[in-house]
């Protein structure tokens, strides 16, 4: 039986995209984040448009993407937005180690600054932002006040929108990936501290 | 007029005879006997405090940051941050830091190992290993403590903490690792020392927890992981190393680690150091 694909589905150029990326990688690296994939199961906040957004399936892929990766994926909406968190939510995303925020609406641009002036928070997050909005006050205010954009995370929100391209959700997985690496690396520098 | 009392003096604090202060420890200019008392209060005073949740706001008035290079001392701020949410503050005076906007510039993504390599270079501590360098600077990175510099190092510098506690160090050029320490008991002197610390860390720059984390994450990479293993297979030229890595941008990673002393040159070639080896380990 034909299933049919929601927009929300991940493609299958996607996923072959992806599994090219993973693949440029030296096969001792590989192994080394299969091995500490399955040994660290890291918590990720995921924002991002809204589910009134229509790029909001975007953010539904790369929760399956990361998923897939062994990643615990939380969307903001599971707390019903941060800006009315209670303070036992507030404690439970203290505990996470990374909260990347696609900042492509207005509600999410907003979450990113909420995120980046919270001092329990602000060394947590990682704005990914659309290149086009270079000039704007949230990739100001984001880059040159709280240093929390590098170039690597600005993408293409005109190529997104026209080839439904996957650079996003590749640069957000091999992101995810690296922090975890960095996790684990640090949890064992202190044993040996 | 001792010691003790010239040091105060020069922060501003006569008159001691008439204040209430118990002299809970003291150590003669030795390096050796400094840092065991380092060790004593941290263990004794500053770990029961935090546990206590009694610590206050605790300042560092520093020259080098050295208050870090103390395993205990940095669980001492984890430990206040992860359960009260409080960061110490520590003042020091680092090289210039970048002030670039530019997210690309070499300048601005090397400034963290910039700071490694003057704080390696200026405490000249034989008994830190790499792992102790990393804690330090995974320590600001994740945000645990606040880190402000100077453009020049206070004259005199002490700590405060609780109520009536300070660590009190004599009069001594930069880089010298030996001095008079005092660990006070005071109120009073504790009061009018802290009001100083905040007014310097006002008129101090605050530095950012993501130029050390920068720093500590480009040595995570993947980039940086296959230079590591790529040369702990063989020996490596530069040029060619950095082609077989595909990316365009693995300068970085590759300068960083060359200042992290994972690895090095010679002779054209590039090789992985003892150190990077017990690094990669951890990945193992």
């Amino acid at each position: 039986m034909m299933v049919e694909m929601g927009k929300q589905d991940i493609p299958e150029k996607w996923e072959k995209e992806i599994e090219e990326s993973l693949c440029k990688m030296l096969p001792q690296v590989c192994e080394a984040n299969e091995r500490i994939k399955k040994e660290l199961r890291m918590a990720i906040w995921l924002g991002g448009p809204g589910k009134k957004d229509k790029m909001r399936y975007i953010r539904d892929r790369i929760r399956k993407i990361l998923e897939n990766e062994n990643f615990e994926v939380i969307f903001s909406e599971d707390y019903s937005g941060f800006a009315d968190i209670v303070s036992k939510e507030k404690q439970e995303i203290d505990t996470l180690q990374l909260a990347m925020i696609m900042a492509m609406s207005a509600g999410s641009s907003a979450e990113a600054i909420e995120f980046a002036n919270d001092e329990d928070l602000r060394s947590k997050v990682i704005v990914f932002i659309p290149k086009e909005y270079r000039n704007g006050y949230v990739y100001r205010s984001l880059s040159e006040r709280h240093h929390l954009i590098a170039e690597p995370t600005c993408f293409s929100l005109k190529k997104l929108k026209k080839q439904d391209t996957s650079d996003i959700a590749v640069k957000m997985l091999h992101c995810a990936i690296h922090h975890r690496l960095d996790l684990f690396r640090k949890n064992r520098t202190k044993e040996f501290a | 007029m001792n010691k003790l009392e010239e040091t105060l003096q020069e922060l501003g604090i006569s008159g001691i005879t008439t204040l209430k202060i118990e002299t809970l420890l003291m150590s003669p200019a030795d390096a050796e006997k400094n840092e065991r008392l380092y060790k004593e209060v941290n263990e004794k005073y500053l770990l029961p405090l935090v546990k206590q949740q009694d610590l206050g706001e605790c300042i560092h008035i520093t020259g080098e940051m050295r208050a870090l290079s103390d395993s205990s001392h940095r669980m001492v701020c984890r430990e206040e941050r992860k359960k009260y949410h409080n960061r110490i503050k520590l003042v020091c005076s680092l090289p210039p830091i970048s002030k670039s906007k530019d997210r690309s510039s070499v300048f601005y993504n090397t400034t963290g190992s910039k700071i490694l390599g003057w704080i390696k270079q200026d405490w000249k501590d034989p008994n830190l290993k790499w792992s102790d360098y990393l804690d330090i600077f995974d320590l600001i990175g994740d945000d645990y403590v606040s880190l402000y510099s100077l453009p020049r190092p206070e004259k005199i510098h002490y700590s405060v903490f609780g109520d009536e506690y300070v660590l009190l160090q004599a009069h001594h050029e930069v880089g010298i690792h030996k001095k008079e320490v005092w660990f006070l008991k005071s109120r009073p002197i504790c009061d009018e020392l802290r009001e100083e610390a905040k007014s310097t860390v006002k008129s101090a720059e605050n530095v950012s927890f993501s130029v050390f984390k920068r720093f500590t994450l480009s040595l995570s990479s993947m980039k940086a992981l296959e230079i590591l293993f790529l040369l702990s297979e063989k020996e490596i030229p530069r040029q060619k190393l950095l082609t077989k890595i595909r990316a365009d941008s693995s300068e970085l990673e590759y300068f960083n680690l060359g200042a992290a002393g994972f690895i090095d040159e010679c002779e054209g070639l590039s090789k992985i150091t003892e150190q990077g080896n017990e690094y990669l380990k951890l990945f193992s």
